[in-house]
């Protein structure tokens, strides 16, 4: 454990080298949410409420969101594939670490400084704007979830990074994957809006559990522990978190599969 | 302590196809022999040099050694372990250092780079201390471990990573080209600190480089390989002895001679008043030692072996042409 630790203070030192680029960074997250925010705003002055959610609600989940994926996916994976075609990761395939353990405390870094930055930012947006939020609810149920969220973003992560091992066109897979996620994971609003088919089929897909359920759990006001299914557009919150289960460990075995096939097979021509 | 036996490595690389229809459903594979059925045993306490030109095979070899790569076939074993399933405890008794690629986190101070790695190789802080103080010492660099590692000269790097991979002393120590690029000066350095840390830590050591003068200062055995295949496992003076077929006969002159009458004796290889080199077969030397003192006046006259560069080169042409039929 003392081991990542050391890993995580390290990479803690090596973000704040390159402070305008840390700058920017916080700029680029501060814009990420005020456009969603303001767009929603206007439909909001319109229409008071959308789906199930009035004001309060949705600007609720937009934040909660916001900060919930701020550290899901807060992720420094983009490293590993360039790791790979330059051939540094060798360095650390020679250290006494476990790959995946040493790369998550890495993250782990970047999650932190993500989340602290992202507490003062949102509240300052909300203080500006004068925003009203719910308090969050079901904190017990909510953090198993979150927890979830966290790793299953990391092993897909992961697992776009290993195909550098096969490919060295890794950008081009992560962007469709980064597209994809910023449209069914529930970024811009909760995914319980859109028409019932096309909810479905998102809900089998690993997106929402990595974002929307999460937030979902957090601003929903009924006890999840009761059987309802009116919260969660017609389907159990046990089904959910069941989803969210299995989807934990097949990205997990995915990620392990696609690791030890790629350590297997790469060749690390001549690096 | 490192056993090898019947290695090979066949490398798969994709060839690009005819358009981006076949690149992508359809890619053919080209297969490189890197390593062709490999044999050696290497004890404790010994240093080896891994020799032969680009592309031989060598830093395969050391890849494979240290569990970076898979072997297609064959059986590698380090101190009873198998280095590709990456046990803690192999990793923590070896050591990697390559010349052209290091370890150390290029923006901070390469302390901050020894103290991860104390963490993760899980050295006592005493233990570490030392260590770290020992091997400043060695390499004369006590001031350098504080300064941001990109603001650091090539040498200097050099020393820091050679601490970085040895912080936690390892057994067995792979280094492939530690002196690349380096200038004569920052040569002998780390030449006589990898000797001085082999005998004070009784490391086994395995080194390539292209460097002959690296081999030749620290290595009492050879390994040369070529295309993948063995040429020569043994001591380094054997070498000499059994492939070598000429000697240098060098000549100084009295007075200046005129060509034709030097080449009575045998075509020189060189001639720079008052120096005259022939490279003589072995089986000739006394007859030619005859001929110069009939033909020629001369102050000094010294029969050398062929350097061992020479006779690895020669050894690589020939078994080349051999492989190659």
């Amino acid at each position: 454990m003392k081991k990542y630790l050391a890993v995580l203070t390290v990479s803690f030192k090596e973000y704040f080298v390159y402070r305008i680029n840390f700058i920017l960074w916080r700029f680029r997250v501060v814009l990420n949410i005020i456009i969603p925010l303001f767009l929603w705003s206007a439909v909001l002055d319109r229409n008071p409420v959308i789906g199930d959610y009035d004001r309060t609600q949705f600007v609720s989940y937009l934040i909660y969101g916001n900060l919930i994926g701020t550290f899901v996916f807060g992720t420094r994976t983009f490293d590993i594939s360039s790791d790979i075609n330059d051939g540094k990761i060798i360095n650390t395939l020679l250290k006494p670490v476990s790959f995946f353990n040493y790369h998550f405390a890495k993250e782990m870094a970047d999650k932190l400084i993500n989340l602290f930055f992202a507490v003062f930012e949102l509240y300052l947006i909300v203080w500006f704007f004068k925003l009203q939020l719910i308090p969050p609810n079901n904190p017990i149920l909510f953090l198993p979830i979150f927890l979830n969220s966290v790793l299953i973003s990391y092993f897909i992560n992961l697992t776009l990074s290993f195909l550098g091992f096969w490919t060295t066109e890794v950008w081009p897979i992560r962007f469709v994957f980064m597209v994809l996620l910023s449209f069914v994971a529930g970024n811009y609003f909760p995914l319980d809006i859109i028409p019932q088919p096309i909810y479905k089929l998102i809900m089998v897909t690993p997106f929402p559990y990595m974002f929307y359920l999460p937030a979902k759990i957090l601003i929903s006001h009924e006890n999840p522990l009761l059987p309802t299914t009116s919260g969660y557009a017609g389907q159990s919150i046990g089904q959910l978190i069941l989803f969210s289960y299995i989807w934990l460990f097949a990205s997990y075995f995915l990620a392990r599969l696609v690791w030890r096939k790629g350590i297997k097979s790469f060749s690390f021509w001549g690096r | 302590m490192i056993k090898v036996k019947n290695l090979s490595k066949i490398y798969k690389s994709p060839v690009k196809g005819k358009n981006f229809y076949s690149d992508l459903f359809n890619r053919q594979y080209k297969e490189t022999l890197a390593l062709d059925n490999i044999s050696f045993t290497i004890g404790e306490n010994e240093i080896v040099g891994l020799i032969g030109p680009n592309g031989a095979g060598k830093t395969t070899t050391l890849k494979i050694l240290s569990g970076i790569l898979y072997p297609t076939s064959g059986v590698c074993q380090i101190l009873g372990m198998v280095p590709f399933e990456k046990k803690h405890g192999f990793l923590k008794q070896i050591s990697f250092i390559m010349g052209q690629r290091n370890q150390l986190i290029w923006d901070l101070p390469a302390i901050e780079t020894f103290h991860l790695n104390q963490h993760i190789y899980d050295i006592p802080i005493a233990d570490f201390k030392q260590t770290v103080d020992n091997l400043t010492k060695l390499l004369d660099c006590q001031d350098l471990i504080v300064k941001p590692v990109k603001t650091l000269s090539l040498g200097e790097r050099m020393k820091m990573e050679l601490i970085a991979g040895l912080i936690h002393r390892p057994k067995i120590i792979f280094f492939d080209e530690p002196t690349i690029g380096l200038d004569i000066f920052s040569q002998e350095v780390i030449r006589d600190f990898v000797k001085k840390y082999q005998t004070e830590n009784n490391a086994t050591i395995i080194l390539t480089s292209h460097y002959m003068e690296d081999v030749k200062r620290l290595a009492k055995r050879l390994l040369v390989i070529n295309k993948g295949k063995m040429l020569y496992d043994g001591d380094q003076n054997e070498i000499v002895k059994k492939y070598s077929l000429e000697k240098y006969v060098t000549v100084t002159l009295e007075r200046k001679i005129d060509e034709k009458i030097l080449a009575l004796v045998a075509k020189p290889i060189t001639y720079h008043f008052p120096r005259v080199v022939y490279k003589i077969d072995k089986s000739n030397i006394s007859q030619t030692v005859k001929l110069i003192s009939e033909k020629l006046k001369f102050s000094d006259l010294t029969i050398e072996e062929e350097p061992i560069e020479e006779v690895i080169k020669s050894l690589f042409q020939s078994k080349n042409k051999n492989i190659d039929n």
